[in-house]
């Protein structure tokens, strides 16, 4: 199974929200990171046959995902951003519609709603009405839905969005095991969810994907770019001027600063071990300059 | 008699027992085969007709049955023509607002995406939808017509010019807010067909206007209201795969 975008371009208008995107996806996850605005929600789009490039195309193993219609889609579980039920069905009745428009036959519905209700913890609440569900339970109908028809792509897009740690922890699991023969693509803000299990993460901005690379390659990529130094508490806003600053703890010495920046910021600053979050504020922070300078 | 003895004798010594074990053994296997059977498979065309019937709430096809069946028994307790022309143009354009929370449901509810992103995707589960509630509608109102024609003596001709003209007008404007690219909501659809009736309600009050118009500008406005019918279902159909194209929530998801 090998996804492959070229030249993948999305315009709105003037307005281009995907720009020539030249991308190759085969098994495994595939981290999606970008702030509001990127372009993320579009290009899951496309993937997904809701939008239509503009220009380029997107093929699943050689063949134009648009022009298979069905067939493609049979493939696919999606989970968007922002997504809806009908208030009045049972968790049960929303996972045996999802089934039906999949197009499960009723007894493999039967027993794969049944499977993934356990997979996602839900079973206690199968008969209790979607609209009843806590957001963090509405989450998790939606990650069973997606998975409904054993889908070979997929593609879910903010789905952590009002889990607790522990089920982001759950999640990760879930999304590790099922990758083993799948692709999956995960957007997301929050770089945990994506720095413990993808193969590959795409920092995308703007529009194009500014960064790619494994988890390794990126922080590696931030090598002397990371800064940590003790500071007087009012030298710090001047130092958020000039500098983005990803994290700060006072102590009775002064202030402990993690500085995201190409030089040192100072003299007695020490060059710092990387993470992937340092590479998301280093890519996404607010420019120097700012007065939200301060991440 | 002694052979037919024996045989039964034979026959009670030799019966077998099934084990339980090896019977819950062949449901398990049988039950596996038929999965892997069944898994192979896609729901067809008319399973999904089927399963989407299902999923209609039925409450929406039973008021409409009353609002005809009320109907009824209020133009068979008047024989006042105005009284007549008045109820059946308003009872029309509530007919089709009966339809309109089904219709709008997956907009209102946000199950879009997920939809247009699964098989069967949104084309074709409004597809099903307008099928199944064509069907149900033509089916009552013909139930409907055909009754009040005989028991009510009231002529085809009346029950078109005065029910189902106004009421295929009506359906027109709630498909055509439906297919629009501004995404108006349920309350667009009302709003336009109240008006509609509204304006009908005049028309039909005038009676010199309403007696200038001859029974083939009649059938002639009625043809041309079902073909725009048409077209705004094809369009509502070929509409659903550029939901998300410009001004439904184009870039605003970002």
């Amino acid at each position: 199974m090998e996804l492959e975008m070229n030249n993948l371009t999305k315009k709105f208008g003037d307005f281009t929200a995907v720009k020539q995107l030249n991308l190759s996806m085969t098994r495994g996850v595939y981290g999606l990171l970008g702030k509001n605005g990127a372009g993320k929600t579009t290009f899951m789009r496309m993937l997904c046959t809701l939008l239509t490039p503009t220009e380029g195309n997107i093929l699943c193993d050689g063949r134009d995902i648009f022009k298979m219609e069905g067939e493609y889609r049979k493939l696919l579980g999606y989970l968007p951003q922002d997504f809806g039920f009908y208030p009045e069905f049972t968790v049960r009745d929303y996972l045996l519609y999802i089934a039906s428009i999949k197009g499960l036959p009723p007894a493999v519905a039967k027993k794969r709603t049944k499977e993934l209700l356990a997979a996602v913890g839900l079973e206690k609440y199968a008969g209790r009405k979607m609209k009843k569900l806590s957001g963090g339970m509405k989450r998790r109908a939606g990650i069973a839905q997606a998975m409904m028809n054993h889908p070979k792509i997929l593609i879910l897009d903010e789905p952590t969005a009002g889990l607790d740690p522990n089920e982001r922890i759950r999640f990760r699991n879930l999304i590790s095991e099922f990758s083993e023969d799948r692709l999956v693509l995960l957007s997301t803000h929050i770089v945990s969810d994506v720095e413990y299990i993808a193969n590959d993460i795409w920092l995308m901005n703007e529009g194009e994907i500014v960064r790619q690379g494994t988890p390794k390659q990126i922080t590696e990529s931030m090598k002397q770019k990371v800064w940590e130094c003790l500071v007087e508490k009012r030298a710090v806003p001047l130092l958020a001027r000039q500098y983005k600053i990803s994290n700060m703890k006072a102590d009775t010495q002064g202030v402990q600063v993690r500085v995201i920046a190409g030089e040192k910021p100072a003299e007695y600053a020490k060059e710092a071990v990387p993470s992937l979050e340092d590479a998301f504020l280093y890519y996404f922070g607010e420019e120097a300059g700012d007065n939200h300078g301060i991440l | 008699m002694k052979l037919e003895e024996e045989l039964r004798l034979y026959k009670e010594s030799r019966s077998i027992q099934a084990r339980e074990i090896c019977r819950k053994r062949t449901i398990e296997q049988s039950k596996k085969v038929f999965y892997a059977e069944e898994q192979k498979r896609i729901l067809s065309g008319t399973e999904f007709l089927y399963t989407q019937l299902g999923y209609i709430r039925k409450r929406w096809w039973m008021l409409q049955a009353l609002l005809l069946i009320s109907l009824w028994s209020f133009l068979s307790c008047t024989r006042e023509p105005f009284y007549v022309q008045r109820s059946m143009g308003v009872a029309g354009a509530l007919f089709v607002i009966l339809l309109i929370p089904e219709l709008w449901k997956n907009r209102n509810c946000n199950s879009m995406e997920i939809e247009a992103a699964a098989y069967y995707s949104l084309r074709q589960i409004y597809a099903a939808r307008l099928l199944l509630f064509g069907m149900t509608d033509v089916f009552l109102l013909t139930v409907f017509c055909l009754v009040s024609s005989f028991s009510l003596q009231i002529a085809m001709a009346e029950l078109l010019t005065q029910f189902l003209f106004p009421m295929v007008v009506a359906a027109c404007i709630c498909f055509g807010i439906l297919s629009g690219r501004h995404g108006w909501n349920e309350l667009a659809a009302i709003g336009g067909c109240i008006a509609w009736s509204i304006l009908w309600w005049s028309i039909v009050i005038n009676e010199r206007l309403y007696q200038a118009i001859t029974m083939p500008i009649w059938c002639g406005l009625f043809g041309m209201a079902v073909i725009a019918l048409c077209l705004l279902v094809k369009h509502l159909l070929a509409g659903s795969r550029k939901i998300w194209e410009e001004n439904w929530n184009g870039i605003g998801n970002e």
